[in-house]
């Protein structure tokens, strides 16, 4: 299983990627991101979560996973929309894509399904 | 005849009519009749100038600078502990101290200089809330209130990218300005009405930092976020009116995306459609601005903004409608094809927008009838 996952917005309007290859990871945590998607019933939220609620600066998320058993499902929501069972998933995966930035020399990489890049990319070392 | 369904009240309607109606209607005309001078868009800015309607109106007294800050604990939920009220002393704590003084400063350009008491106009108090959540790299308004991360302090000092977010004194306007637009123009958060959103806030922070600095457009840096950055990071702030795309340039961060220019908008499918990106566009036409006017940008350039943000821009504006809108402000402020007006027009041309020109969204509806049907329901005539 592949979760591509990114967050955007906040004051900052930076953004971060990263995705996860569960067969690349240790048992426990594969089976630990497994059972955070199904206890969020990942499969069955709706394409778009979006908040009725007013506010701004808010994280955005899009979170795509893809399964050889399934189709790839999407569902783009933000911190406000986001269902509590959620939290603890994009928790995890932030602080992934935290690490992975921290230790990556290259800017956010581009995650694939829509939209360019947009930062211009400085030259990789 | 205009078949796009309106909502009466965005209709515009002479308000000597609504104040006739106040004064002599049935007590269901009364009603609807004092809440439309008070809530209806198109009066936002009429609302001063009508002192006879002041009397008709119960106005809340207005509160003036009531601020409370508290303390999340590193936890989610809001608002957290009381940690300071209004009047009270330091805490020694920065983070509250700073939200404590900086939404003083913001309260301060809005009541000084725009006549704005606080976030709606009637004195709303300010509610804070410092150390929301670990690593939490960011602030946000919420509808209701503001609230701050202390950035990734969970991680080693050399690992650290952000600082505490109230560590910027136009972070913290930022915030508050979006409550503002929640009150006036409502604009959505979602591509060019939302980068105009951005852009606002962006704006007004700035000059609340200016103004407490006493600097000039010229001196003045127009960054925002200055400070926020730990040593760790290559860069100034997390945006720049005056160069936008130049503020930060870092490995692990990226460079600042943002366009200075229309050829450049960026149409992504992320952030609301680029709304912290897009910014950058607005956010320049209004550097540009008070570069030509000169001096104090707070005074002209800020008024022109803050009047068409009042009473003008709507909830689906696009630049071009804030373009044709702060020009039209600019000249009944300061006067047709006077030195402000033309700044304005430099302004947007050097973001590449002619002011007058394009596809704008704000049109009145021919909708009087409308409105005229709705106010005879009120009666409990039938309506057509």
């Amino acid at each position: 299983m592949r979760i591509h996952f990114e967050r955007s917005g906040g004051i900052t309007g930076m953004r971060v990627t990263t995705t996860v290859d569960t067969d690349l990871l240790p048992e426990d945590e594969a089976q630990e991101l497994r059972g955070m998607l199904d206890a969020a019933n990942f499969f069955e939220l709706p394409e778009r979560l979006a908040s009725p609620a007013p506010g701004a600066d808010r994280f955005q998320y899009r979170l795509t996973v893809e399964n050889d058993d399934r189709e790839p499902h999407t569902v783009h929501m933000g911190d406000a929309s986001a269902p509590p069972e959620m939290q603890p998933l994009l928790r995890k995966l932030t602080l992934l894509a935290r690490g992975q930035r921290d230790t990556d020399s290259s800017p956010p990489s581009n995650p694939g399904p829509v939209g360019p890049d947009v930062s211009d990319t400085p030259t990789q070392s | 005849m205009n078949t796009r369904p309106h909502n009466p009240l965005e209709c515009i309607v002479p308000p000597h009519m609504l104040e006739s109606i106040a004064e002599r209607g049935s007590e269901a005309q009364r009603q609807w009749a004092l809440a439309t001078l008070t809530q209806s868009e198109q009066f936002r800015g009429e609302r001063n100038a009508m002192t006879q309607f002041a009397t008709l109106v119960k106005k809340a007294a207005a509160a003036g600078k009531n601020r409370s800050i508290y303390d999340a604990q590193n936890g989610t939920t809001l608002p957290g502990t009381l940690m300071r009220s209004e009047g009270d002393p330091p805490t020694g704590d920065l983070a509250v101290d700073e939200a404590y003084d900086g939404s003083g400063a913001t309260y301060d350009l809005f009541k000084d200089i725009y006549e704005r008491d606080s976030i709606d106009g009637s004195g709303l108090p300010l509610k804070s809330t410092v150390h929301y959540g670990q690593g939490y790299d960011n602030a946000f308004w919420n509808g209701t209130q503001m609230v701050y991360g202390d950035g990734d302090e969970d991680l080693p000092p050399d690992q650290r990218l952000f600082n505490r977010f109230t560590a910027a004194l136009d972070i913290i306007g930022h915030e508050l300005t979006h409550g503002v637009t929640q009150y006036e123009a409502r604009l959505v958060y979602w591509e060019q009405p939302g980068a105009l959103n951005e852009s606002m806030s962006d704006v007004f922070g700035s000059l609340v930092k200016q103004r407490l600095r006493s600097q000039t457009a010229d001196e003045a840096d127009w960054i925002i976020g200055e400070g926020l950055f730990t040593s760790n990071v290559s860069g100034l702030g997390i945006r720049s009116l005056k160069a936008p795309g130049t503020a930060y340039d870092d490995p692990v961060l990226g460079k600042d995306p943002q366009p200075t220019h229309m050829d450049n908008y960026k149409d992504v499918d992320f952030d609301n459609g680029g709304v912290h990106i897009n910014s950058g566009i607005p956010n320049h036409a209004f550097y540009v601005t008070a570069r030509e006017i000169g001096g104090f940008a707070w005074e002209k350039a800020g008024q022109i903004w803050y009047v068409t943000l009042r009473d003008k821009l709507q909830t689906r504006s696009t630049f071009q409608d804030a373009a044709n809108l702060t020009f039209q402000v600019a000249g009944t402020l300061f006067g047709a094809g006077s030195l402000e007006q033309q700044a304005v027009r430099t302004g947007w041309a050097e973001v590449g927008i002619t002011v007058g020109g394009g596809d704008g969204q704000t049109e009145p509806g021919g909708c009087l009838e409308a409105l005229l049907r709705m106010l005879g329901t009120a009666t409990g005539e039938t309506a057509r």
